[in-house]
């Protein structure tokens, strides 16, 4: 097979680990034909199918080699093939929060990097302060993510803006950030009303609405975007962050569907190198575990993945040891976080997660 | 203060433009339009508890159109209603009948200057004659004006053709179009008195007995997939009030032929394209739906999103399911042709269900380095520890290193295949999964005695010096089969190291961060290889003494290493290589030094 057939035959699969192994083998074989161009080519599509695959760190590699290879071939590849590639830059910005192992003053210098190139494409007025606030908001600074927040809603979007529904779904980011639970709802509501789509939304929405839902005690609401959206991320190793938000949700409604929920995910979760989505998985299995002991539940029969840490061949776990362990590792990833980032944010999160359990719940139908 | 109330004037034109455009699939909608005005009218004089033989009527001539139900009709108040009600709201399904009814008049625009409705009301109202046109302005006659003859209960909608639009009329295409949209309705479709549909799903009838249904069912089938389907599955949901089937393709469907479902609402083609209503996994069938109580989207080319499709999704999902099981209990040697086909679609409720992978995952088959094997077979060959690999290139090692007869490795690049196994390893803790990374083929391979090591240390040591500067890490082993020379393994890193030598030294920003992405506890080299201490040169190459020949010698085993194993050769690999070719050749032509130092390895 080429690279191009190995290709073909990739772009035509979901994404997920399949499409990734296949795109893997087409830079290989491009690698191993020595042709520039087609590894150049492979690499790109590494970087979609990598990004969309939950697996963002071969995504920056690939990225990273990108880089060079345009810079060094400008003339062979075309004026245009610069903004080609900057429309896969953005992910990098994005994919430098997952790794706490990042200094900060790198990804400011990431984001520096983007903002000229980007603006020497004569684009940028919106999409720089769009990922500036993405960053404040990852970091926990409020005020950055006021200024930032306030420069991109006057700006105008451009062919390098990102996609209307990540752009939607990041305002609702920012309401729930601000506290303005309401908003978020409603910035969700009107997501949904208007149909906006795109590869992650809404997959994604239902599951990021829910915290705000069950915080308002709009149960019912909260039940349906739990239905419409489960399904969508179940099993998918790009949708940690969403399944988390539904283990929450199951957490405070349905323990036993929340043990099965974290039974399928967990094992994915533990894997990912995307540190900050894995925190996010934690904090809800922590959610999990203190509701099952304070529900006097502390013996339970899990069928868990074998290269669990802490698996146990008779399937039998104890709640508290649970917990202790997504708590522990909560607490470890937030502090590796919070130090990169400058500013006590993660740490805190822990609590705020925790407190969910102690608002009403749904009243039995 | 004054206060004034004034209404927009809605341009009408502008309102048709935009709908064709953004709302609906093409002109061709107006057919779809004018017949679900006709159903919902006759669903509403059924209710009335009236007796008569529903009927939907199309006349073509000469670019002029003529449609006609014998539904409840409407009364100049209805009338009234729905001008009202035009352009007010676009929500299907929440408005009610009038509302929906002016809404599908609408769709009318796209083809005609000019809309005639003459109707009656079955609630013995005079009759009316309204006529209205694109650029909004309408004439409204009721019984009481002059010249209205008093005919039959219903609606007649006629229509003349806009000179553009004049290819959507043509009789050929409308009777297509009806008998597309039609196919289910339980009463006659007809145009110029010829009957465009069979009156009712083949499914549904029972009249002649359950043979004579199969057949009919079956026969519908082999005509919506141009071949016999295997069989099919009645499908009856509660919720939502979904009847119809599910035919078993008698092929794989490929991926974009997947989730391509044909569902109507209230015996009215929806969609060729469905895919919400039937449960993802379910891609070893087509269905055939007719959806008594979902509703539809806007747009109507899809169903909405809600509560009742999930619940109807649960009911289709359990139907099928359940057939599976049967088939699985009562016709064991049917269901294993059915897995030939469709492996992955039940691979793919498998990843979903526990109990489903229990029952099934024993019959379904895997790829593995003893060639396609159930999970069983697998085991038997293996002493109980499921090895698997979910990466192309170190599949292919790990194939290449498995002993004929000795435990298989299984490929679990494919999609399912991972999570499954991971799944069964989680029921199954008696059974060992075991993801082999490179390290794990590795560990694998015997590690020389302490005699043997001893002997080789000038070979590794010499070995180590020449391919540390090319990123990698050697070590001695003996492993099978002894006509490898070496085996290279790729380190967890190596993309990432390669990538940072081709980003260079000054690299600047780009290489910092893969420095910074860099993790130092797992790094070792970009290339681990191991020489095979049972293959007689390297045996021969234990004995010479460290210098230019040995050092050039291992090189270029590393890099056949590098090429057997089918890995990309860096520019000082593939220097190596030109170099030791032609140290080699000129050592043939009777080079008068053959040991001069090789400079590409120093």
């Amino acid at each position: 097979m080429t690279v191009h057939t190995t290709l073909e035959e990739a772009q035509n699969l979901p994404h997920g680990p399949q499409r990734l192994a296949l795109v893997e083998e087409a830079v290989r074989q491009a690698d191993l034909s020595g042709d520039g161009e087609a590894a150049y080519e492979a690499r790109k599509e590494l970087i979609y199918s990598a990004n969309y695959a939950g697996q963002s760190e071969k995504m920056l590699v690939a990225f990273a080699w990108c880089r060079a290879y345009l810079d060094e071939h400008q003339a062979e590849l075309g004026a245009w093939e610069q903004h080609g590639l900057a429309w896969y830059h953005k992910w990098v910005l994005i994919a430098t929060h997952h790794f706490p192992q990042i200094p900060l003053e790198r990804i400011q210098n990431l984001h520096r990097d983007y903002a000229d190139r980007i603006r020497a494409l004569g684009a940028g007025g919106g999409t720089v302060p769009y990922f500036e606030l993405q960053l404040a908001l990852h970091r926990g600074d409020v005020n950055g993510a006021r200024t930032a927040f306030n420069i991109w809603q006057f700006a105008r979007r451009d062919h390098l803006s990102d996609c209307p529904a990540c752009e939607a779904q990041t305002i609702a980011d920012y309401h729930e950030f601000t506290g303005d639970d309401a908003g978020c709802a409603a910035q969700v509501q009107r997501m949904l009303d208007r149909g906006m789509s795109c590869s992650h939304i809404p997959h994604s929405t239902h599951g990021m609405v829910l915290p705000a839902l069950i915080r308002l005690g709009r149960w019912d609401e909260a039940r349906r975007h739990h239905e419409q959206g489960r399904d969508l991320v179940a099993g998918d190793p790009d949708h940690v962050t969403a399944q988390a938000r539904h283990l929450e949700y199951l957490s405070l409604t349905d323990l036993s569907a929340a043990q099965d929920w974290y039974a399928r995910h967990v094992g994915w979760a533990e894997r990912t190198t995307e540190l900050d989505t894995r925190l996010d998985f934690h904090l809800a299995a922590a959610l999990l575990f203190s509701g099952l002991r304070a529900a006097g539940r502390d013996t339970l029969t899990l069928t868990l993945p074998q290269d669990l840490p802490g698996h146990r061949p008779d399937g039998t776990y104890a709640a508290h040891e649970r917990f202790e362990h997504h708590a522990g590792a909560a607490r470890t990833l937030a502090q590796a976080f919070d130090a990169r980032n400058g500013l006590p944010y993660h740490a805190h999160r822990l609590e705020r997660i925790l407190a969910l359990a102690d608002l009403p719940r749904p009243t039995p139908a | 203060m004054l206060r004034m109330t004034r209404s927009f004037a809605v341009d009408l034109r502008g309102l048709i433009d935009l709908l064709s455009e953004h709302l609906y699939a093409g002109p061709e909608v107006y057919v779809r339009e004018l017949m679900q005005n006709g159903v919902d009218a006759i669903r509403a004089r059924t209710d009335l508890g009236d007796a008569f033989s529903p009927a939907l009527t199309f006349d073509v001539q000469e670019g002029r159109l003529t449609f006609t139900d014998n539904g409840v009709g409407l009364s100049p108040d209805d009338i009234h209603t729905f001008l009202a009600t035009i352009g007010r709201s676009s929500k299907r399904g929440s408005v009610e009948f009038i509302g929906q009814f002016g809404i599908g008049l609408l769709a009318c625009f796209l083809v005609s200057e000019e809309i005639e409705l003459v109707s009656r009301s079955a609630r013995g109202t005079p009759p009316v004659r309204w006529v209205g046109r694109a650029d909004g302005s309408y004439t409204l006659l009721t019984g009481e004006d002059a010249g209205l003859p008093d005919g039959p209960v219903g609606t007649q909608i006629t229509l003349r053709a806009r000179p553009d639009r004049a290819a959507f009329l043509l009789p050929d295409r409308v009777a297509a179009w009806a008998a597309e949209y039609g196919a289910l309705l339980p009463y006659p479709v007809t145009l110029g008195g010829a009957p465009l549909n069979a009156t009712g799903a083949p499914w549904l009838d029972h009249s002649r007995g359950e043979e004579a249904r199969r057949a009919a069912t079956l026969a519908y089938g082999e005509a919506l997939l141009n071949a016999p389907p295997l069989d099919f599955v009645d499908v009856n949901t509660h919720a939502g009030a979904v009847r119809g089937v599910a035919f078993i393709l008698p092929w794989t469907p490929s991926l974009d032929a997947r989730g391509h479902h044909r569902v109507y609402v209230r015996h009215m083609l929806l969609s060729e394209q469905e895919e919400q209503l039937t449960p993802r996994w379910a891609f070893f069938v087509k269905t055939v739906l007719d959806a008594g109580t979902l509703r539809p989207n806007a747009a109507r080319d899809a169903l909405r999103d809600d509560a009742d499709l999930h619940a109807a999704r649960e009911e289709i999902a359990g139907t099928l399911r359940d057939w599976l099981l049967r088939l699985a209990r009562e016709q064991p040697g049917r269901l294993r042709e059915l897995i030939t086909l469709h492996y992955l679609s039940i691979k793919a409720l498998a990843a979903e269900d526990d109990d489903f992978l229990t029952l099934f995952l024993p019959w379904l088959p895997f790829e593995s380095s003893a060639g396609r094997q159930t999970l069983p077979e697998l085991l038997e060959r293996s002493d109980g520890e499921l090895r698997f690999v979910a990466d192309l290139n170190l599949y292919r090692q790990a194939a290449q290193l498995a002993a004929p007869g000795g435990p298989p490795v299984i490929h679990a690049v494919y999609t399912y295949d991972h999570t499954l196994l991971e799944r069964y390893g989680a029921l199954n803790p008696q059974v060992r999964v075991t993801r082999l990374s490179a390290a794990d083929l590795v560990q694998d391979l015997a590690p020389p005695t302490p005699a043997e090591r001893r002997a080789t240390a000038t070979l590794l040591a010499a070995a180590q010096d020449t391919l540390a500067p090319l990123d990698a890490g050697v070590r001695l082993s003996r492993f099978e089969p002894a006509a490898l020379c070496a085996m290279a393994f790729p380190g967890a890193q190596r993309d990432l190291h390669r990538t940072r030598q081709a980003v260079g030294p000054s690299g600047g920003l780009w290489a910092d961060l893969l420095d910074d992405l860099r993790d130092v506890s797992a790094d070792t080299y970009a290339m681990d290889v191991h020489f095979n201490l049972n293959h007689p040169l390297v045996q021969r190459a234990a004995h010479l003494p460290d210098g230019p020949l040995l050092r050039r010698v291992l090189g270029m085993l590393y890099v056949q290493a590098l090429l057997l194993g089918h890995h990309p050769l860096t520019a000082r690999e593939l220097e190596l290589l030109n170099g030791g070719l032609l140290d080699l050749i000129g050592a043939a032509l009777g080079d008068p030094d053959p040991s001069r130092p090789a400079p590409h390895l120093n």
